[in-house]
Order: C-alpha cells, then structure tokens, then sequence
C-alpha cells in the first residue's frame, strides 16, 4: 500500500470515480482513463534525469521531462523542436542559439533560460552515469557556466570545445540528459550542493506531458497528467507496475488487467499471436547483441583468424528463426538499421567447414577450451548454448559460465575474461554513440569497449574522431559505413543480432508509439 | 534460561521480603536476554558486512552502469565510502544503524527503514497467513496419517504432503494463477490489491487486511482479502509439509512407548490416547516444527513474493544484494534477524511453559 | 524399559526390519532404480542429453521422444537420466555435510545447557537469519564456482534447523526416567549422547532430511546463475525446472518431467525415512 502525497489526492479522486461507477468484481478490467503497464522496474535507480540512465528511467523521462530539440517520433534522423522554437547555428561552428518557446512546467513556472542553464550545468556538476554524454561536448563542471549562457529572457546561447559539428550538438541535446528541468522548484530542495538531486530521484519537475504522482520503488511508478504541458495526454494517468516474474506479466495482460506488457519471452509471445484481445506489436530497437572477445587473454584469441572463424561458427539463422523467433534479426556491423550510415550486408553464415579452414591457415590447434562468461538471463543463455553447440563443431569447447551482470562488467574492464555475450544501446541517437565504443582506441586510456578486447587501434581512432567533426551528412555516413566495414571484416567483436522489441498491448489502447533508441517510448497520444 | 528463570521463580516464598527480590530477578535475566541479543546482533552485522564485500558484486559499478565514465565511477566509489578501509567502513555503518534509521538505500534512493517499513509487514501479513493454513493443515493431516498408520490414508496423506513442498514453489504459484485467476476467475492477478484501492486506502499499518479494514471502504477488504489468498495457500502448502510429516513421526514414536500400552491395555481408545495423552506430551516438539517453518517462510517466500508481485522484504532484500546496496542488506538482514531471535525466544519460553511438569 | 539399545544397524537382522515395514521395502526399491538409472546413464539413455536440434525444440512427448524436446530440441527423457548424477551428488554433499553438524549443535546444547546452550543458540540464531544468496556469493569470491561449492553453500546455511529441532528433544530427554537410568549405571559424556540421545534424536533428523531434499535439489538450481550449480549445458533436474518455467504455460512438460522426477525421489526417500524411523526406534518392537 502506498503513502499518499498530496499530488496523489487528485489521482485518488480519479480511482474513486471508478469505484463509484463500477462494484470492482473479482476480475476487474482496468479504469477507462488509466494504462496500466506490467514490467520490471527493477532497475529503477534515480527519477533525476541528470542520473537516470536505465531503461525504466529513460523510458519516464520521455514522458515526463522535454528537451530543447527532440526526435521526431517517426524518423529518429530528423530533429525538431521541443521547447526550442528555433535555433541558430553559430558561425564558428562551435556554438548554438536557441530561441524559446512559450511553454509552462507543471508547476506553472514558465520554461525559462534559467532553467535550460541550471538542468544542463547540474547535470555535467553532478557527474552522475549519464554525464558523459554531456562531456562529449568537452563540457566539464570548471568550464560549464561559461559555456551555457542567458542572451535574453527567450534566447540562450550553447558553445562548446570539443571538435564536433552543430549537428553532432544538437543529436547530444535530444538525449534524456538534457531534459529540462523547473529551476524553481527545484533548488529550494537542494541539500548539501546536490542541486536538488536527492529530491529529484523521487520527484518530478518537468513539462513533459506526465508527472510523477508517487514513486514506490520495486512497487509501482504511478505517473498524472500535466495539465500545464503544451503536450496535453489523452489518459489521465499511467499506472507502471512492477511485476517481475514474466509468466505473470503475460497473465495480467490476458486477462485484461493489464493494458501493457513488456519483456515477454519469445515463446509466449509465440503463444500468444493468435489470441483475442490483445496484439503484439514488435518495434525494431537500436539494441544490438555481440560476442566480445579478449584479445589479450592468450594467443588464440588474440589472433585475427580466430576472429575471423568466430564469424562462421555462428548459428544466425537457427537463433533468429529458432530460438528466438522475431525478438532479433541478423545484423553484423556495428551501427543498427535505422541509424544513418548502417550497414546492412550480412556476409557472414553459420560454416563449419569454412572456419575449420581459416582457424588452420591461422595456424591455431584444436581441440581447445575457451571459458565463456554469459549474464545468467534470457536471451544470452539460449545465444550461449546456441554458440555452445555450433563452437564445438569446429573442435572449440566453449565453458559457459553463468554470472552476474556487475561481476562481468566488472571483469570486461579489468581485462579478466576470455569471451563474453554482450548488448549495447546507443546512449543517444548519432552514430558517434556507437562508433566511440567501438572504434575508438588509441593508448587504452579511454574506457571503450575495444579497450575492454583490448584492441588498440590509432588509426581507427583517427578516422572515427575525423567522422564525429564532419558537417556534411552524406559524407558522414559514408565515413561510418567505411568503418563498419573494417570493423566488420577484421575485429574481436563479432556482431550477430539486432532486436526487435515486441511489446504485448491490450486490443484496447489505441495510438501507442515506440521509436528505434531505448528511451523513445511514448505515452502522451495513448487512448484507450 | 527459561530453566533458570522457572528454577528461581520456584525458590520463591510467600513473604513480604521476598517481593522485591521477585522482581528484580525478573530483570537480570531480562538485561542477560537483551545483552545476548544485541550481542546476536551485532554478530549477524559482521557477517554480514563482511560476506557482502567479499562478493563480486561492485556496488559503485553496479549504480553508474558500464557505460558511465572513469570519473564517475570513481566518484560513486567515493560517495559510497568504499575507499576507505573495511572496519571504518563497518562502523559507520553501525553508526548509522544506532541513530535510529539504517541510512539510505543505494539502489531506492529512499531511507531503508521506509523501505523496511513498506515491506517487512506485507511479508508478515504473507507468512502469517500461511502459516495459521499450513498448521491447522498439517497437524490434521499427520495426525490422521499417524493414527491409520500403514493404511492407504496414511500414503495419501503422506503424499499430499509432500506434493507442495516437492514441487517447485514457483511452477506451484504460476499453475495456481493460470487456473484460479486466468480461468476460473475465482482470484485476482498477482499484486497486494486491486489498482483501484491501492491508491484509495491510506497505509496506516502497512498490512493490506488491517488498513483497509479500518479504512472502511466497499470492498476493500474483501480484495486484500482476495488477493493474499493465492500466495498464502501456496506458501502453506510449502509450510505443512514439514509439520505433517514430524506430527506423524513423534506421534509414532509416542505410540510405542510403555504408558500407551498401558492405557491401551486399560481400555482406552486411540482417539482418546493421541489427543489427551500424546499431543500435549509433543506440543514442545510441535511448537518448534512450527516456529522453524514460520521462520522458513518469513526468510523464504522471494520466489512466492516474484511470482505474486508481492512486494515484501524477500525481494527486497534479494534485489539489493544484487545491487550490493550495503544499507539495504544490512538494514533487512537485521530486521529479519532480529525477530527469527525474537521467535525463537517466544518458542523457546513457549515449550518451556509446555514441557513444565511433564514427565516421560 | 529396555536402557541400553541393540545395535540398530547392520546385520542380518536389519535387512529382516527393512522389509518388514513396507515404507521402507517400496523406498529403498525406488531409490535403488534411480541409483542405478544414474550409475547406467550411457546405457539407457536414448540419445546424447547435450544433442541440440533447434528445429525440433518444444516438441510434444511423442514416440521419438517419449518426454518431449526441450527448448534446444534436446531430448528430455535422456536428459532426466543422466540428471540423476548430479542431483544425487549434490543431495550427497549436503546431506553429509548439513545433518551431522546441525545434530552436533542441537546436542550439545541441549545437554549441557547453561553458557553451551547460549552461545550455541546465539551461533545458531546468526546463521538462521543469514541471508543464503549472500554467503553463496561469497563462496564464488573466495572458493570459485562449482557444484561442490554450491552444494557447500546450502549446507552451511542449513543446519540450524536440525540443530534447533535436536536441541528440544535432547533438553526433553534430559530430564527423563530413561536417562537418569542410563546415568545411574555408569554410562556417561560421549558414551551417553553417542549410545542413548543420539539415537533418539536421529528419527526425526531423518524425517527431516528427506523432506529437504527436494529443497535441496530446487534451492541449489537456484544458486546455478551464480556458477554454483552445474554449468549449462549439463543435464541436471533442479536446472531443467527452473529453464521449463519459461514455457510453463504452453509447453508445460519441460518443467513438469523433471518436477516430477524430483518429486518421485523425495517421495522414495521419505518413504525410507519412514521406514527407517519404524527401525531406529528402540522403542518400538
């Protein structure tokens, strides 16, 4: 049972109306004006957009915060704009004006300069998880203040010192980060200079069409409408519950009791086509799976035939057809479809006899043991045994070890593992995101993901900082696809899926939008 | 202790002076009880502290994520303390415990006794249920095993049984919603309560049956009601297996001693004989099996807790080892210790008074 | 009343007891089959247990497969053969290690009561209100992963149930006629709990056991993602439940095989402590 704040007053009088109108049976269908959604809010850790950076969190601020610019919802390529009206690129290149526009928090403070300066400045002070983005722009806490400034009561001006374009900046300011947050409301409740920070975590303070009505954590994340939002919600509120075990979830969405699901497995989804009154949407994600090697654990894997034979022994049809059936398609370059630039040859099938050849022109000897460190989770358990089976075939034993996600994390960065199954999800939607994590490497200095295979790799770093500076989009693009190609050919990644994220909704809700990037998950425009 | 309390108690006499002797001792063993217990305490926070950082788990890591940068994580290394050496560590906590909350939780950002607060009754309220179902349960069905012993009503008891502790509690819970929810309607889905009354009814207790009882609204009960049946049968299930099988085994066991074979040989019935003579010789025994399983279900209904979105301690505290949340660990490992010594003691005292006087 | 007791096991006589009590006649036959469906795996079993064939996965008991295909087309009924090794391995390790301590502890407690008890309870109190993933997580930090491990972990969490349960019937044995004869003869110190407490305690000990180790069993797949269980892609019952959980609803037979397959067991073994309580009880005829 949850504490009622005073802003859930409202929200109680909305249930109440329900109440009212219907003797709540034993199988009771949802309110008319309310979404209920069962997922995991598990990883919730922070409402604060300056340190929320899992998906539950990024998925509210959507909701709840808005941006100087967004992407459209459509074409994450395009941006638009959100409360900046328009804006100006500087002449130098490295600077942006932005005019805003009439808008009003929930609070009914209006969107000020004030507030742009303060949610940007806090969030590259406070140095939470998602402060890199920001850092991206080489903004630091001893040069932030200058560099975002008030030109006037509707105008404020960003610079910024690392070498990139105002295309780059403004794909930067689109992500969740830069949500702009109520400086009034705000930093009367900071304590001890965190800006307000400890209050946000359960608190909101935006101009989103949502806010947070109550928070419990592990328990529910219950959000109402803003009625100051220029973005006006269709449903009065949206109730997310947590509901971690899965075959539940599937049950509540059957029944009707709930309107959403998430995280549904493949074979219940599998089940649960061809049933009545719900439908299962499936949105193609940015997020993609690889095998990570460590090329400085011994010489095998440090040697690019055995790199190269990795690519044959993958099973990418059995495991997309099979195994999980429509939550992934095959992709092998580093940038997702839908991304400007992504490539989307697939040269590489499951060839046992191929990569027999390449591991013996390497001069590599089987039979021998690779120790496989796998997140104990769907879907990398199943992707494991999958490669398992396939690995063996060419005299390579593969020791599954399950484990727990920080241990592996923490093993990737100190280098202590040989092979592991990873995800990753551009933190924001340019193709930098990924291409930094990947083709960036020059001294080991930076903690990249080819650092973690450790791979160094100067030129490549060269070529991906060039493509990050470039103006030109077309140009751009072609840098990365040439990258990807490289990396495609010859790199101890061995990129195997795209995922495609089915959601499970209720023949009710109408209008529901979801974009390619994590955290574009939308809830305004829902009816039901 | 409880011996050494009885044995004073005894030596007591009638007279004026010895009152005020009566109620001192009435205190010493109390302060000896209240010193071993924070003592217990204290131990169990060692350990604690001391398994939690000797896992793998990087709390710091686990908070910014690995795509966080070196500095941050570093500086979440540092607001978590974690720099500095492990017994200075080990005693702010402890601080922190003493004033009175258990600090704030890495993973919730709230204060952990907020959380503890929330959880631990609707864990409570959970296993409470179960166990007053699995008792009643399992003492009527090791005592009718025990009575038609060898008979094919003591096998298929025994098997009942066994049924819902052999099965996994999981697959248990999940084919009892797929039937009693998903098709015959008889339950609500999984959750506390109805999304209609959990924003409606104010939490006063924390536990679903009190609050909306005193809150008065139509129905309320009813569905707290409704929704704690499901988990608290299965979880009974779990609980009566043990009960039913050592009710059988000591009532058995009972069976063979010389004084029923006297009243046997007196005429007495085996109804009369297990009820008025067996039973209340066991009830210690009784009590304990009982307490052991309550305890069982208080530490060990996560999995029911998962199943049932039950949000109790047993998540709670699961969720943040995983986080390596140290507060939270600490915070709900102590509260759950603290009343498995507490039920403990109650048993304790409580075949104490049983076993007073009964001779074998 | 007969003080001292005959030696309760071995012999010729003991045999004679076992099939005299038909719990322990039927237990002691069911646990011998899966005994020796373990130790004669490779023989029976139809195909390799680890044999992936994705195109046939979740397929319904058929003739082919008699149980079912798994969710990698892996045959189940091979599967639940060669399960039997490391669930009985594993049942082994804890049981040897669990019991004995635990009785050890309820005892000595229970016997000599005053500053033993105490401290022994308090001892007992700590480890009952440890959290079990905890101490397994630690175990993967210092002594590495792997089902001795796991099983280790389990067993040293476990304990102070038996010794909870020990301690109440040695205290209740205490104060006994029983016992005050024993001592009036001379039998005193180990003499004593080895010959006359322990054997009384032991009966319900073995109830107890065999009632966990279907607990044992699910409670140690549990530890698996830790790497304490067995490492996939290992047949073993408690692993098989928990990744059959996933289909539960539509292809239920990958969870219930194997469920059924741990529940026939516990019911063997129970069936056996049954029996074996009928046995020790020197008491009874």
């Amino acid at each position: 049972m949850s504490i009622i704040t005073s802003r859930a007053k409202l929200l109680s009088t909305v249930f109440s109306l329900a109440l009212a109108f219907s003797a709540p049976a034993v199988h009771a269908e949802t309110p008319a004006n309310v979404l209920v959604v069962a997922q995991s809010i598990d990883d919730a850790v922070s409402f604060d957009p300056a340190e929320g950076f899992e998906l539950t969190t990024v998925q509210s601020f959507n909701n709840i915060y808005q941006r100087l610019v967004q992407s459209n919802r459509d074409d994450g390529t395009k941006i638009e704009a959100a409360l900046a009206a328009t804006w100006e690129a500087g002449s130098d290149g490295k600077s942006l004006t932005f005019a805003l526009d009439d808008a009003k928090f929930a609070s009914g403070n209006p969107v000020r300069p004030e507030d742009v300066i303060f949610s940007l400045t806090r969030a590259v002070k406070l140095n939470k998880s998602p402060a890199f983005i920001l850092n991206e722009l080489g903004w630091k806490a001893d040069n932030v203040d200058a560099a975002i400034t008030k030109v006037d009561d509707k105008h404020v001006k960003l610079t910024w010192t690392a070498d990139v374009g105002s295309g780059f900046a403004l794909s930067i300011l689109t992500a969740p980060i830069a949500s702009i947050v109520d400086e009034q409301t705000v930093s009367p409740q900071a304590k001890d200079n965190d800006f307000g920070n400890g209050w946000l975590k359960t608190n909101s303070a935006g101009s989103g069409a949502y806010t947070i009505a109550t928070y419990t954590p592990h328990e529910a994340l219950v959000l109402q409408a803003n009625a100051n939002s220029s973005d006006k919600p269709t449903l009065e509120s949206v109730i997310i519950r947590n509901v971690p075990d899965v075959g539940a979830r599937r049950l509540l969405v059957e029944q009707g009791d709930a309107d959403i699901a998430r995280g549904l497995s493949a074979d219940q989804i599998e089940a649960l086509k061809d049933k009545s009154g719900i439908k299962v949407l499936s949105v193609p994600s940015a997020r993609q799976d690889y095998i990570l090697l460590n090329s400085k654990a011994n010489p095998t894997l440090g040697n690019p035939a055995f790199w190269e034979a990795a690519r044959y022994l993958v099973d990418y049809d059995g495991i997309t057809k099979n195994l999980l059936r429509g939550q992934s398609s095959v992709h092998q370059a580093f940038l997702p479809n839908g991304f400007p630039g992504a490539l989307s040859d697939t040269p590489f099938k499951l060839d046992v006899e191929k990569a027999k050849k390449i591991l013996a022109d390497g001069g590599i000897k089987t039979p021998f043991k690779i120790e496989f460190i796998v997140f104990n989770d769907q879907p990398f358990l199943s992707i494991a045994q999958s490669l398992q089976s396939t690995f063996a075939q060419a005299g390579i034993t593969l020791d599954i070890q399950p484990g727990v996600a920080s241990d592996i994390y923490a093993r990737g960065r100190a280098g202590k593992f040989e092979m592991t199954l990873r995800y990753w999800i551009p933190d924001y939607f340019d193709a930098h995101s990924n291409a930094s994590a990947f083709a960036i490497n020059k001294d080991n200095s930076a903690n990249t993901v080819a650092k973690q295979a450790g791979w160094v790799i100067p030129e490549l770093t060269d070529e991906t900082l060039a493509a990050v500076k470039e103006q030109d989009a077309a140009k751009r693009a072609t840098l990365y696809q040439d990258l990807q190609k490289k990396i495609q050919a010859s790199s101890p990644f061995v990129f195997m899926l795209q995922g495609n994220d089915q959601v499970v909704l209720s023949d009710k809700v109408k209008n529901y939008a979801q974009g390619l990037n994590a955290d574009q998950v939308y809830y305004d425009k829902v009816a039901k | 202790m409880p011996q050494t309390a009885t044995t004073d108690n005894a030596d007591m006499t009638n007279s004026r002076q010895r009152n005020s002797w009566r109620e001192l001792s009435f205190i010493w063993p109390l302060s000896k009880w209240l010193w071993s217990f924070a003592l217990t305490l204290f131990g169990l926070a060692l350990v604690t502290f001391a398994m939690t950082r000797l896992s793998p788990i990087d709390p710091a890591l686990q908070l910014v994520g690995d795509h966080a940068s070196q500095s941050t994580y570093e500086q979440a290394r540092l607001e978590l303390g974690l720099d500095q050496p492990l017994p200075v560590q080990f005693f702010r906590y402890v601080e922190t415990a003493l004033s009175g909350n258990f600090g704030q939780s890495i993973s919730t950002g709230q204060p952990v006794a907020k959380d503890i607060a929330r959880t631990f009754p609707a864990t409570i309220e959970l296993a409470t249920a179960a166990i007053i179902l699995g008792a009643v349960i399992g003492l009527a069905l090791g005592i009718t095993a025990a009575m038609r012993q060898g008979t094919w009503v003591d096998g298929l008891a025994r098997f009942v049984s066994l049924f819902g502790y052999s099965v996994p509690i999981f697959w248990l819970g999940l084919l009892m919603l797929l039937l009693f929810y998903a098709r015959l309607h008889w339950v609500p889905g999984p959750g506390r309560a109805d999304v209609v009354f959990q924003y409606t009814v104010k939490s006063v207790t924390g536990f679903a049956l009190i609050d909306t009882w005193i809150s008065g609204k139509a129905g309320a009960f009813r569905d707290a009601l409704a929704h704690l049946a499901l988990p608290a049968i299965v979880l009974a299930f779990h609980a009566l297996a043990a009960i039913s099988r050592l009710t059988r085994a000591a009532i058995l066991t009972e069976l063979g001693q010389e004084y029923v074979t006297t009243a046997r040989a007196k005429g007495a019935s085996l109804r009369r004989i297990v009820f008025i003579h067996i039973l209340p010789n066991i009830s210690g025994t009784l009590l304990t099996v009982i307490a052991l399983s309550y305890a069982s279900l208080l530490e060990g209904a996560v999995l029911t807790e998962t199943v049932f979105a039950w949000p109790g301690i047993g998540r709670y505290l699961t969720t943040a080892m995983f986080a390596g949340d140290m507060p939270a660990i600490l915070g709900a490992t102590l509260v759950v210790g603290a009343s498995f010594v507490l039920l403990n003691a109650l048993t304790d005292l409580g075949v104490a008074r049983l076993t007073a006087g009964t001779k074998r | 009343m007969s003080a001292i007791v005959q030696a309760p096991l071995g012999g010729p006589s003991f045999l004679r007891r076992v099939l005299r009590s038909p719990s322990a006649t039927v237990g002691s036959a069911v646990v011998l089959f899966i005994l020796a469906l373990a130790l004669l795996a490779p023989l029976i079993a139809p195909y390799d247990p680890n044999l992936q064939e994705t195109a046939n996965r979740l397929m319904p008991p058929s003739a082919a497969h008699w149980f079912g295909t798994d969710g990698f087309g892996r045959d189940i009924l091979s599967r639940i053969i060669y399960g039997a090794r490391p669930t009985l391995l594993l049942v082994l390790v804890v049981v040897l290690l669990m019991a004995p301590l635990g009785i050890l502890v309820g005892i000595l407690s229970g016997f000599f009561g005053g500053i033993t008890e105490r401290v022994l309870m308090r001892i007992t109190d700590i480890v009952m209100s440890f959290p079990r993933l905890l101490l397994a997580f630690a175990f993967v930090a210092i002594m590495g992963p792997g089902l001795i491990n796991g099983a280790l972990a389990l067993a040293l969490t476990s304990w102070p149930a038996y010794a909870r349960q020990a301690r109440v019937e040695t205290a209740a044995l205490r104060r006994s006629d029983y016992l005050a004869a024993a001592e009036m003869v001379g039998i005193r110190g180990v003499r004593l709990l080895w010959g006359h407490i322990l054997p009384l305690v032991l009966p319900s000990a073995i109830i107890r056991l065999a009632l966990d180790l279907s607990g044992i069993i699910l409670a140690a797949a549990g530890l698996g993602f830790l790497g304490l269980g067995v490492r996939p892609p290992t047949a073993e019952w408690g692993s098989m439940v928990s990744e059959g959980t996933q289909v539960i609803f539509d292809q239920w037979w990958v969870a219930a095989v194997p469920g059924f397959a741990i529940l026939i067991t516990s019911f063997a073994f129970n069936l056996l402590a049954d029996g074996l309580r009928d046995i020790l009880d020197p008491r009874h005829d």
